[in-house]
């Protein structure tokens, strides 16, 4: 049983220096088990390699894993309702009572708010990102927060170095 | 019987010698890679500029198929439209005067309570009971209906006939109040 090892070093020292490198760079590929066309099922079993290697090496990279946040979700409506529920006893007292700095404070703060998730919820649905992009759907997002403030800063203003809003709202319904 | 798998360029043995440049270089791109891997890439590009943005270009350009112009006008879709509406409408008004409030003194604009009253005191009566009428409308039918979307959000009147019932309430007395309010 003469095994013919034309490749072996002992073979080579006899092969001419061409013939010496072709045999040099075939054996040499198959010890790095290059792939070319197909895995070699002899370097796979003799690797211990298994099918389930196979398959976890082509899994598909998470994109992006999001880490739950208290503000998103239940918390957001539940706040929404809560707010939404405060206004009728406050528009109420505001029409019955008359100006109260209280009551003018609190829907200095109340409406706003209100008004801010409602243009909220319509920025969520008709510029989201998928049709204004990533940056034209922060720009909306910010840009309508920053309006926010600038509002609950005018409410305040009014509140307290003017008439007040619900008295606002009676003179000039009135006049 | 089949000439030796050896690779491609090492047949060109007892060729002519080749000058030292057009040897290293062909040594570099044929020499060193046996028969059966490409050298040069052939694929096309990978990168989402190239590939993605042609897909974008041609989206942009395709017209939207109709959708609020064809379903069959019902209470449902029609009072939850004008209850989005109504309050970005009545909202916006709110801002407007709010942040107009607060940036008045920056641009120099005369602003605030006595400027608008006496404004309004000088409008027709006619046009000022209009005025509040479109004014008050909006204001009177978003809260109703975020009232009966409060009772919703209680599971109250959840099946087709309490939204229709309500919404016919909603609908009656936003007007009713509207008027009322228009009047005073």
């Amino acid at each position: 049983m003469a095994l013919r090892l034309a490749a072996s070093p002992l073979a080579l020292s006899r092969s001419t220096p061409s013939l010496r490198l072709a045999s040099a760079m075939r054996s040499s590929s198959a010890l790095n088990a290059r792939v070319y066309f197909h895995a070699s099922r002899s370097t796979a079993s003799t690797a211990g390699q298994t099918s389930d290697d196979v398959t976890a090496a082509y899994q598909a990279v998470p994109y992006k894993t999001i880490t739950p946040n208290q503000v998103h979700g239940s918390y957001h409506w539940d706040f929404e309702r809560l707010l939404t529920i405060s206004m009728i006893p406050l528009f109420a007292a505001s029409a019955i009572h008359g100006a109260h700095p209280i009551t003018d404070g609190l829907l200095g703060v109340v409406v706003p708010i209100h008004c801010h998730m409602g243009f909220d919820a319509m920025v969520t649905d008709y510029l989201h990102p998928g049709n204004t992009g990533k940056w034209g759907n922060k720009a909306v997002v910010w840009t309508l927060r920053g309006v926010t403030v600038l509002a609950l800063v005018g409410c305040y203003q009014f509140n307290t170095t003017d008439i007040g809003l619900t008295e606002l709202v009676k003179r000039s319904w009135t006049a | 019987m089949f000439a030796p798998r050896i690779a491609a360029p090492l047949r060109n043995i007892g060729r002519v010698q080749a000058s030292a440049v057009a040897r290293t270089a062909f040594a570099k791109t044929r020499v060193m890679a046996p028969v059966g891997i490409r050298i040069l890439s052939t694929s096309q590009s990978s990168l989402k500029e190239v590939t993605v943005a042609p897909l974008i270009d041609q989206r942009k350009n395709r017209p939207l198929s109709p959708h609020l112009t064809i379903y069959q006008p019902q209470l449902t879709w029609y009072m939850s439209m004008f209850h989005r509406a109504f309050g970005g409408a009545v909202a916006t008004g709110f801002y407007a005067g709010a942040v107009g409030y607060a940036v008045a003194p920056m641009i120099g604009m005369g602003f605030d309570a006595a400027a608008i009253t006496s404004l309004i005191a000088t409008v027709p009566v006619g046009a000022k009971i209009a005025a509040k009428f479109i004014i008050a409308y909006p204001f009177t039918f978003h809260s109703l209906n975020g009232i009966r979307h409060l009772a919703w959000d209680t599971t109250r009147f959840m099946s087709l006939k309490g939204v229709y019932q309500t919404g016919y309430v909603v609908l009656g007395l936003s007007t009713v109040s509207a008027v009322g309010l228009a009047l005073i």
